[in-house]
């Protein structure tokens, strides 16, 4: 076929080599009676005479060879975008476009789509091919025609091809032009669930406005399940979608995103009958195709129409790390504060002056095995040592030493004594406020314009031990490893009592080392709790609070005259909590200061549940009493002990000690992450320079670009046409990845996280995992993915998780037990579970997915598991 | 003297140099706090000042030497950390900041 341009409903899937794979399946649709909407293609053969008479060749031969391919492809793609568009061609494309005007009687917007000739060159997703430029007017259609055209030459698409073994030369492009849908709702829904692979389910996602907003993850859409018999609606969740793409863009502004309406955040987007619609035609295209299928649709003015249909990806975990050499264990430390992969400018950031034998795999950090496995002493096989690795539990290594190792071993030691010793000597024994300074060091590096964000992360976290008269209180992060002492005393703690108080439990252990005074983290929870007392005590904040969701609360309460002093109580803690977030390790997350939403859901939360958590305090401090009563008790049998009582001095000073570290630890993490909260609003500001001059168009997208690419794009070396793919493409696999939990090890294996309990042999209603904080639990689960959504815990039930960090703590303070899918004895659930005196599992692998709201559960923390007894009333 | 002997005094000398040494900087640490705290500093230094003169006083003279190059090591092992924390491993690696 040698037509320059042809009509989309004239191609088929036989003519991937004119249209595209793209348009061919586009075109297949649309002859088959599908609601696609009309357009046109610009060939394949249209490239290939551009490119020709551009006399491409000679230089397209060099790439691979040129010493700066980076440059090299910059000059090619300058050549193609300044060059002038064939007449013949802008011709055909003006009468093309003549015929969708004609149609649809006025002016039109299109949609511009790269649609690649060849498998070879790759799924256009991966290969940094642009998808889709919107917005396409008359004027600039030829622009973005050649722009489709120039990013065959982008780095990712020409390191692509050369790492496969192609040749630049022979590579053509064929561009689909189709008519803007000025979609009311968009979304796309899945054939089968893309997550699990099951074909029973179908997945719809939707959202006000054009898709973009979903496919780049810019918003929380509405979740529809639909049971594939039937088409039974099986899950529904309604999100707060706060923006969307318009259909048209608002002149003077090259704003893409728009804040939604308050009326419509909470509306479902889509009625029963319209998800059910969206499924028959998507199920329509999987047996058209003979395949799940992935599918973009639109709605306007009551039409559906089908923008995109592909085969569906099922990311599964062993595709992390696939191909990569060495051998990677998770850094548990991270993970377990949240299981999201990090945003790229996050890595860069944290990682920033990472030690050796750290990286970044799909967004998660890992630990070089091989490094680690040399250092440490121990004579074990591999799957053992890298399990108690990715376990990090409560107990001492239970494997054997390797003799010719140990005298490496006791060098390093020593080393790192050498090291550190005058630094654990200096926090040997320090007042609860010595690091209060550092909030002071916070606020001179916020206001110093000298220091950007990689500055101020190196000021606040890293630098801050090399400078010889800063105060211990400003090194933070060298305060939180250095509080690993804690163990040493839990560890002297449990052998003590095995040996003069027997009968005694590990609960023990955990009661006399909690219950401190001080600890940011609990007086965080505590003055939740004040500010949800002061709600109840005054009757119209309470009235606001019981009528509004959280994410209208703030609006409410300003409104309300009776509620200044709330307001003002308010402003107080977030004075000093605000730089808390949920998934605070992770830059883009939202902090407190920013939106108090959270906060005022955590108060709504206690107010709604009538009743004191207090109390639960008081309840452990009395069992924690009793206690002590009891060993007291037993100690006195032993001899010399009523005259003397050594025995009980000696507990008593290894507790307290241990609860010192244990508060260090709490506390210097509360500070940290103070620094972290400078570094997110220095890159606030960078961001809205950017967005300001035009150079970002959606608020977040700075966190999918790296350091040096931010960089580039305030000295105008990028514009962000150069950076709208690579941007889509990370909030893509970011939103792929956020959907699995990663990998525990990479080029090795693991074997089952715990040892089947002797009680619970093999039994399939029984979840197993790690004992973190010990006793017995009976009560209903209550799955929470997300606490900023879903606050309403009641009292006693069984919190579910996916991990938690410090912005959960108020939620530990109704639950009467924990479960968590990540996590470790020294994760905070462990931690907090035990102050609060409540059992937690951890470690329990899909609990989040095979535990339901409303399951029966009875939670074990002495031995590590959970078992599903029955169904209570469904929610 | 034996080095089974000259090596425990020495490695004594080194931890009560650490510990004076941390004394010393607790005048950093505390300096919000210097009014109230000076106190607990200074008895600190007397203590371990104390300890180490207590020591060369009742020992022979070899004992002492050994005390003296744990407390000297203890010196430049300390200023070497530094030195290594902040001309070695944290020299200025060029960082893209914006």
């Amino acid at each position: 076929m040698d037509a320059l341009v042809i009509g989309l409903d004239e191609v088929g899937r036989g003519d991937v080599a004119v249209a595209g794979g793209k348009g061919a399946n586009l075109g297949d649709l649309l002859r088959r009676g599908f609601p696609v909407p009309p357009g046109f293609v610009v060939t394949a053969q249209s490239c290939r005479r551009f490119f020709e008479r551009l006399n491409l060749d000679p230089d397209l031969k060099k790439i691979g060879a040129a010493p700066e391919e980076k440059d090299f492809c910059a000059g090619v793609r300058t050549r193609i975008d300044g060059a002038d568009f064939p007449p013949e061609l802008a011709a055909d494309l003006m009468k093309y476009w003549d015929l969708l005007l004609d149609r649809r009687g006025r002016e039109v917007l299109v949609a511009v789509r790269s649609s690649a000739t060849a498998e070879d060159l790759g799924d256009a997703s991966f290969a940094g091919q642009h998808e889709t430029y919107y917005y396409v007017t008359r004027d600039n259609l030829t622009v973005m025609v050649k722009r489709c055209w120039s990013s065959l030459f982008s780095p990712e698409a020409v390191s692509y091809r050369t790492t496969q073994g192609l040749g630049h030369e022979a590579v053509f492009m064929a561009v689909v032009v189709q008519e803007m849908i000025p979609a009311e709702v968009s979304g796309v829904t899945f054939t089968a669930n893309p997550v699990t692979g099951d074909g029973g389910e179908i997945v719809t996602e939707a959202s006000w406005g054009l898709g973009a907003a979903i496919v780049d993850g810019r918003v929380t859409p509405d979740h529809y399940v639909l049971k594939r018999l039937g088409f039974t609606l099986k899950e529904k969740r309604i999100s707060e979608k706060r923006f969307m793409v318009p259909p048209h863009p608002a002149p003077g502004t090259t704003r893409r995103l728009d804040p939604v309406p308050h009326w419509k955040r909470h509306r479902p987007t889509l009625t029963i009958e319209q998800v059910r619609q969206v499924a028959e035609w998507s199920v329509k295209a999987e047996e058209h195709f003979g395949g799940p299928q992935d599918v973009e649709w639109a709605m306007a003015e009551d039409r559906f129409y089908m923008l995109q249909s592909r085969p569906i990806t099922v990311l599964g975990r062993e595709e992390i790390g696939k191909g990569l050499q060495g051998r990677w264990v998770i850094f548990k430390p991270i993970v377990e504060n949240f299981t999201d992969p990090l945003t790229p400018l996050t890595q860069d950031i944290l990682l920033l002056e990472a030690p050796l034998g750290f990286k970044v795999i799909r967004g998660w950090v890992y630990t070089n095995f091989n490094l680690i496995k040399a250092l440490l002493p121990f004579r074990a096989k591999d799957e053992n040592l890298a399990r108690m690795l990715t376990e990090m539990g409560d107990k001492a290594p239970d494997l054997p030493l390797h003799p010719l190792k140990l005298p490496g071993f006791l060098i390093l030691l020593l080393g790192f004594w050498l090291m550190t010793a005058v630094f654990l000597a200096r926090t040997r024994r320090l007042p609860d406020d010595f690091m209060d300074g550092y909030r002071d060091l916070c606020r001179q590096v916020t206001e110093d314009p000298a220091y950007g964000p990689a500055a101020a992360m190196r000021r606040l976290w890293s630098s801050t031990w090399k400078r010889f008269l800063d105060p211990a209180g400003y090194m933070v992060v060298l305060i939180n490893l250095s509080s690993a002492r804690y163990m040493i005393g839990r560890e002297i703690l449990r052998k003590l009592l095995k040996l003069w108080a027997p009968d005694l439990g590990d609960e023990a252990v955990a009661l006399l080392c909690a219950g401190s005074s001080g600890v940011l983290s609990a007086e965080m929870g505590r003055g939740i709790c004040r500010l949800a007392q002061a709600a109840r005590n005054n009757p119209a904040v309470r009235a606001v609070l019981e009528k509004y969701k959280p994410d209208h609360l703030l609006a409410a309460l300003n409104n309300e005259p009776e509620a200044q002093e709330f307001l003002a109580q308010l402003a107080g803690f977030l004075a000093v909590n605000g730089h808390r977030a949920l998934k605070e390790l992770e830059l883009k997350s939202v902090r407190w200061e920013e939106d108090p939403t959270p906060v005022l859901g955590m108060i709504r939360n206690y107010l709604l549940a009538e009743v004191d958590p207090e109390d639960h305090e008081r309840e452990i401090a009395r069992t924690r009493a009793r206690l002590e009563e009891s060993l007291r008790e037993r100690l006195r049998k032993r001899p010399l002990e009523k005259a003397l009582g050594l025995r009980w001095r000696v507990l008593k000073y290894v507790a307290d000690r241990t609860k010192y570290f244990t508060k260090m630890r709490e506390n210097s993490r509360f500070y940290h992450i103070m620094g972290y909260g400078v570094v997110r609003r220095k890159i606030l500001k960078v961001e809205a320079d950017l967005l300001q001059r035009g150079k970002l168009k959606c608020k977040d997208d700075i966190f999918f670009l790296r350091l040096d690419e931010i960089a580039q794009l305030k000295a105008d070396e990028l514009g962000w046409l150069d950076v709208e793919d690579r941007i889509r493409e990370r909030r893509l696999e970011h939103i792929r990845l956020s959907k699995i939990t990663p990998p525990r090890a990479i080029g090795l294996k693991i074997g089952p996280q715990a040892e089947a309990s002797p009680a619970q042999p093999d039994d399939p209603r029984v979840l197993r995992g790690q004992a973190a904080s010990p006793g017995r639990y009976e009560g209903t689960a209550h799955v929470i993915l997300d606490p900023s959504l879903d606050l309403e815990l009641k009292p006693g039930e069984i919190l579910v998780a996916p991990y938690t960090d410090p912005a959960w703590t108020p939620l530990f303070l109704t639950a009467g037990a924990a479960v968590v899918e990540v996590g470790s004895y020294l994760s905070h659930a462990g931690t907090v579970a035990r102050e609060f005196g409540m059992p937690c599992v951890v470690d329990v692998a899909d609990c989040t997915k095979r535990l339901h709201t409303g399951h029966h559960l009875i939670v074990n923390g002495d031995e590590g598991w959970v078992r599903i007894a029955g169904e209570d009333q469904a929610r | 003297m034996s080095v089974l002997l000259f090596l425990p005094v020495f490695s004594l000398g080194m931890v009560i140099g650490f510990e004076l040494i941390a004394a010393g900087h607790g005048f950093i640490d505390l300096g919000y706090t210097l009014k109230t705290a000076w106190p607990r500093l200074f008895f600190k230094i007397l203590i371990w000042t104390g300890l180490a003169a207590s020591i060369a006083l009742l020992a022979g003279p070899v004992y002492r030497t050994a005390l003296a190059a744990g407390l000297a090591a203890a010196v430049v092992n300390h200023l070497g950390v530094f030195a290594l924390n902040r001309f070695v491993l944290g020299r200025k690696r060029d960082f893209t900041d914006v």
